[in-house]
């Protein structure tokens, strides 16, 4: 479980990305952050990982409340999916999976390259569970298409049995059809693991159609907090004001 | 209050237009400053002096002039350069276990007489000596120890830059702003790397050969010190403009900061790392050269011996060895280049 209390992050320069934010999000909900551009979802993101840290209020998951000394333990069930993939483009699929594992590996293991075979087969498994195939397994990532990369981005984060997905824009630079599949891939994968998953979006039809949650941020305060079925069009127009 | 003063302004007829002066008094004393150091330093550099002997040496050329000083220079160092010498010959009187009947390869024994003046200490006067006596000729001899010798440089140009990837690597790591352990090892790193780069081979092979005496391991070092400057300061630059997506993603799961740099920074840069490495061969090869001639070992070394012996003819057989070596490194070199640009663009 997530909770939120007051949170607030204000970047040096005086925006208030995160406005007073408070918040509770259940174990394995698929929670869709619908936003303008500049509302804040990144950055809400950015503080549920500890890679910014909030100005004021608190961060609470699986009881533990975020804070620099328990960062590692928090970061060690959480992982994360990006809008430009964040891969190693001249890495193999493989290889670029099983980075999502590094912390589990040794350093010696990590120099030679020397991955334990039970975590290559996991890899292989996941590879094949966001439908790709052996053949792409030991192929450059650059040699994938923008989707398929995507895919590759999804098996890395799920490496490690995360209950915790924070998924910035996944599908924000693929076209529609490509889109869908990428974020049932990811919903799949998700129910499969019970994994909580947090995803930003800025395609309406994307959020109702995937969400069982939407949070709808503006300027960074929520503006709507329900489900698909709830969302009116003053809702999105308070979204989108 | 602008906007009275624009319109109290009448266009000013483009002929009365001020233009800027193409020189002013700045330029002219630049100048002046730059005629100065150049007139100063030219004399002490003995500018005049190349100038009129080349002009001198070209009317010998196109035979305006009888001779000139670099005519007769060039000339008689040519004839004493050629014909480069390639065999090796060695009294047989000198070669302990001689077995006539068992030649190495290529080899002949030759009776060589020798004719020099002594003062005989009877008559006291200056008389003609004749001695003969029989050497082995080896036909390619020299030759094979001047290959010898420029592969015993090529050796060290090879361990030069291993050292030197050796020693960048920690370098490189505590001198790239993002992956420094704190501020002041990054800044003693970057000084160093610094300090690496600024001191020349052949002076710091000047006193490693003190250190470590005459032979190869000084060439070595001084090599890959001075390397280790240049690795230091190309990968941390590279380290620390590679994309931060996935490095971030790494660090976000526990992964570690010396994890990430393997699988996060080493893939992107490693195309460019090879390309600093097959540049840095390139000119090791040629400075493993020069650092043999303060006696670290290699060609060098041999080619110092021979021209302080006035052995010419040696040193133009070694002076085509080096430039043989240097042509087909550089070829070799463009082509690995090449495919590794074709490997990057596939
Ligand atoms: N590092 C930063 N320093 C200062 N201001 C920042 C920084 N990062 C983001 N901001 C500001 O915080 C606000 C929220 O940014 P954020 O990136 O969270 O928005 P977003 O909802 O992710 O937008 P987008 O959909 O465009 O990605 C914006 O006004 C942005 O300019
Ligand atoms: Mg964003």
């Amino acid at each position: 479980m997530i909770q939120l209390q007051t949170l607030t992050k204000q970047y040096p320069d005086g925006t208030f990305a995160i406005d007073d934010i408070s918040l509770e999000i259940q174990e394995g909900e698929f929670c869709v952050l619908l936003g303008p551009s500049g509302a804040g979802k990144s950055t809400l993101l950015k503080l549920l990982n500890g890679m910014v840290t909030p100005s004021k209020g608190s961060i609470t998951i699986n009881g533990k409340t975020l804070l620099p000394k328990a960062l590692k333990e928090i970061r060690s069930i959480i992982s994360t999916i990006h809008q430009n993939f964040n891969l190693v483009t001249r890495m193999s699929v493989e290889k670029n999976v099983l980075a999502g594992a590094l912390s589990k590996v040794s350093l010696l293991r990590a120099l030679f390259g020397v991955f334990p075979q039970p975590l290559r087969r996991k890899a292989c498994d996941l590879i094949a569970s966001v439908g790709l195939e052996e053949k792409h397994l030991y192929r450059r990532v650059v040699e994938l298409s923008g989707g398929q990369q995507q895919r590759v981005g999804i098996a890395r984060a799920f490496i490690l049995d995360p209950s915790i997905v924070l998924a910035d824009e996944p599908v924000a630079s693929l076209d529609p059809n490509i889109s869908r599949n990428v974020l049932s891939i990811l919903r799949n994968a998700a129910q499969r693991n019970n994994t909580t998953v947090l995803c930003s979006l800025h395609q309406v039809d994307l959020a109702k159609e995937f969400g069982e949650r939407i949070i709808g941020v503006n300027k960074g305060k929520i503006v709507f907090d329900g489900t698909p079925e709830l969302l009116t069009q003053q809702d999105l127009e308070k979204i989108y004001a | 209050m602008s906007k009275q003063k624009g319109e109290q302004e009448q266009p000013i007829n483009p002929s009365q237009w001020k233009l800027h002066q193409p020189y002013n008094a700045k330029t002219v004393g630049i100048l002046i400053v730059l005629f100065v150091i150049l007139i100063h330093t030219g004399k002490n550099t003995e500018v005049p002096r190349m100038i009129s002997s080349t002009f001198e040496w070209a009317q010998d050329l196109v035979g305006l002039k009888e001779t000139s000083e670099i005519g007769r220079g060039t000339q008689k160092l040519a004839e004493k350069m050629f014909p480069p010498v390639i065999s090796e010959r060695q009294e047989l009187s000198r070669i302990d276990d001689f077995d006539p009947d068992n030649l190495p390869l290529f080899s002949h024994v030759e009776k060589e007489v020798q004719i020099y003046k002594e003062y005989n200490t009877d008559t006291l006067e200056l008389e003609e000596v004749r001695e003969e006596k029989e050497v082995l000729v080896k036909r390619f001899g020299y030759l094979v120890h001047v290959i010898k010798k420029m592969y015993d440089s090529l050796e060290i140009a090879l361990w030069g830059t291993i050292i030197a990837i050796i020693v960048s690597i920690p370098l490189a790591y505590c001198s790239s702003a993002n992956y420094a352990p704190n501020k002041p090892i990054y800044h003693a790193a970057r000084a160093f790397v610094s300090l690496l780069r600024a001191v020349p081979e052949l002076i710091s092979a000047l006193f490693l050969v003190l250190a470590f005496g005459f032979g190869p391991v000084a060439g070595i070092l001084a090599l890959g010190f001075h390397c280790a400057g240049f690795f230091g300061k190309f990968y941390a630059e590279d380290i620390e403009n590679a994309d931060r997506g996935p490095q971030d993603v790494m660090l976000a799961v526990n992964a570690g900061k010396i994890k990430t740099l393997l699988y996060g920074v080493f893939p992107q840069v490693f195309p460019q790392y090879v390309a600093y490495t097959l540049y840095i061969v390139d000119r090791n090869v040629r400075m493993a050269i020069v650092v043999g001639i303060v006696g670290a070992g290699g060609i060098g070394m041999e080619l110092k011996g021979r021209f302080d012996m006035f052995d010419y003819g040696h040193v133009c057989t070694i002076l085509i060895a080096l430039f043989v070596t240097v042509f087909s490194l550089d070829i070799l070199s463009a082509k690995i280049r090449q495919s590794l640009i074709k490997e990057n663009n596939k």
